[in-house]
């Protein structure tokens, strides 16, 4: 199992600036306006690939408390899919008994399988053209939205993204900020 | 607490005063020649199966499947394939998925008359935003203590642009893998990794993790070029140190000159 992130210095290795105008990332960031001024912002090293380049707003918020606001590029569709199976997942655990091929290739004595999901996962409206996916589980609270590439940062990608955009979370501590905090924080950005 | 004369593996059972967050963990990473961090389409690795100590103090039974491995409150230990799609950006952290063996205390139950006895399980978990999104653990008679078995992670391209990766395991008794989970995610590619992790502070973790391999974008697979330690998670005393053997093999040793 992981840990949770570094909720000071969430990217590891992460290079400091002063506003995302200078962050020097594949894409433009849109800068949050209402969460008030960020403790640091933080953007991912030159070197990472591009798939993984990322600029965190970290926040000492006075009414959510810590939280993350990150955008990174992602596939649109992919992580459309993603959003979609976990909110199809109900959670709880499922136990099946062992079966014959079980027997055979775990050993006699093989016990039930358990599958289990955990968290809740859902999709919420965030404004009236926009939705966004609720993740809450063990660790973190957090709410994803996709945002549009500007046509110039797309055409630079080249052949490594299908429909790319800009993935926007909002996260925080799962036992700090609560799936209705990190929504009406994401509505505020 | 489970009286030692009541245990079937009275030999490697420690009582201990149990914290709840008496837990240590080490991330080996693979790297590239040049120290860089890879991102690959698979990884394997020939994990020993060790009858580990367990530290009976911590004597709540771990009921496998409650919460992947954040709900433990009992004596456990584990060690895994593992692989992230990244370790720099908060996104590539918080996304994995594991493949390996979980050794659990279980306590007498005077009810069923079931006596004290460790179990071993195959242990599979996926994550996202850091949060355990889907685990699973089956008791497998197959996992035999002091043999080697071989736990593969494997990508293959799925619908929507999302990848399935393949979790599987090798017993060297039967020759040949068993497909154990698919977790579907939407990233395609990551870093090989080896993971162990104990629960209860006289809880062991000796490991063992050899001829580790990743899988290239051509389906081929090789050695790891080199290995590091990524991280070392210490709620304890920190006892245990990582070692590096080779370039593709790591242990995890009791109070070596190692550390991370």
């Amino acid at each position: 199992m992981g840990e949770g992130p570094n909720w000071d210095y969430p990217i590891n290795g992460g290079q400091e600036i002063a506003d995302a105008g200078s962050a020097g990332l594949p894409f433009s960031p849109v800068a949050p306006e209402n969460l008030g001024p960020p403790l640091r912002i933080l953007v991912t090293p030159d070197d990472v690939p591009v798939g993984s380049a990322e600029i965190v707003w970290v926040y000492d918020h006075p009414e959510f408390g810590r939280l993350l606001l990150i955008e990174h590029l992602t596939d649109a569709a992919p992580t459309q899919a993603q959003y979609e199976q976990l909110a199809a997942q109900e959670p709880g655990c499922e136990t099946s008994s062992p079966s014959a091929d079980d027997v055979a290739q775990l050993g006699e004595g093989a016990g039930p399988k358990i599958v289990c999901y955990g968290g809740t996962h859902y999709f919420t409206e965030l404004r009236p053209t926009e939705q966004a996916f609720v993740t809450h589980g063990d660790v973190t609270t957090a709410v994803h939205w996709l945002l549009p590439l500007k046509a110039s940062d797309a055409d630079a990608l080249g052949a490594g993204f299908k429909d790319p955009a800009i993935e926007v979370v909002i996260m925080g501590p799962a036992d700090q900020l609560s799936e209705s905090q990190a929504i009406t924080a994401a509505k505020s950005v | 607490m489970a009286a030692a004369s009541m245990t079937l593996f009275t030999t490697s059972v420690h009582a201990g005063t149990c914290q709840q967050d008496d837990r240590e963990q080490y991330f080996v990473r693979a790297a590239t020649n040049s120290g860089g961090t890879p991102t690959r389409q698979g990884t394997l690795s020939w994990i020993l199966m060790a009858n580990r100590d367990l530290d009976t103090g911590c004597s709540a039974s771990v009921p496998p499947g409650q919460g992947c491995t954040h709900g433990f409150t009992g004596a456990a230990t584990l060690s895994t394939a593992h692989t992230n799609p990244g370790l720099v950006s908060t996104t590539d952290q918080g996304k994995q998925v594991e493949i390996g063996w979980l050794e659990v205390w279980h306590d007498a139950d005077t009810s069923s008359q079931a006596q004290s006895r460790k179990d071993w399980y195959i242990f599979t978990e996926k994550e996202v935003d850091f949060n355990c999104t889907q685990w699973s653990t089956q008791l497998a008679p197959n996992l035999d203590p002091n043999t080697q078995d071989i736990w593969k992670i494997s990508a293959v391209n799925g619908s929507s642009g999302t990848t399935d990766w393949h979790l599987s395991v090798n017993f060297i008794i039967q020759q040949g893998y068993v497909d154990i989970e698919t977790y579907n995610t939407d990233w395609n590619a990551g870093v090989p990794l080896g993971e162990t992790e104990r629960f209860g502070g006289g809880t062991g973790m000796s490991d063992d993790q050899t001829n580790l391999q990743w899988k290239t974008s051509t389906g081929t697979w090789v050695d790891w070029q080199d290995n590091k330690c990524w991280q070392h998670v210490d709620m304890t005393a920190g006892e245990w140190d990582y070692v590096r053997a080779s370039g593709h093999a790591f242990d995890i040793e009791h109070q070596s000159a190692g550390s991370c």
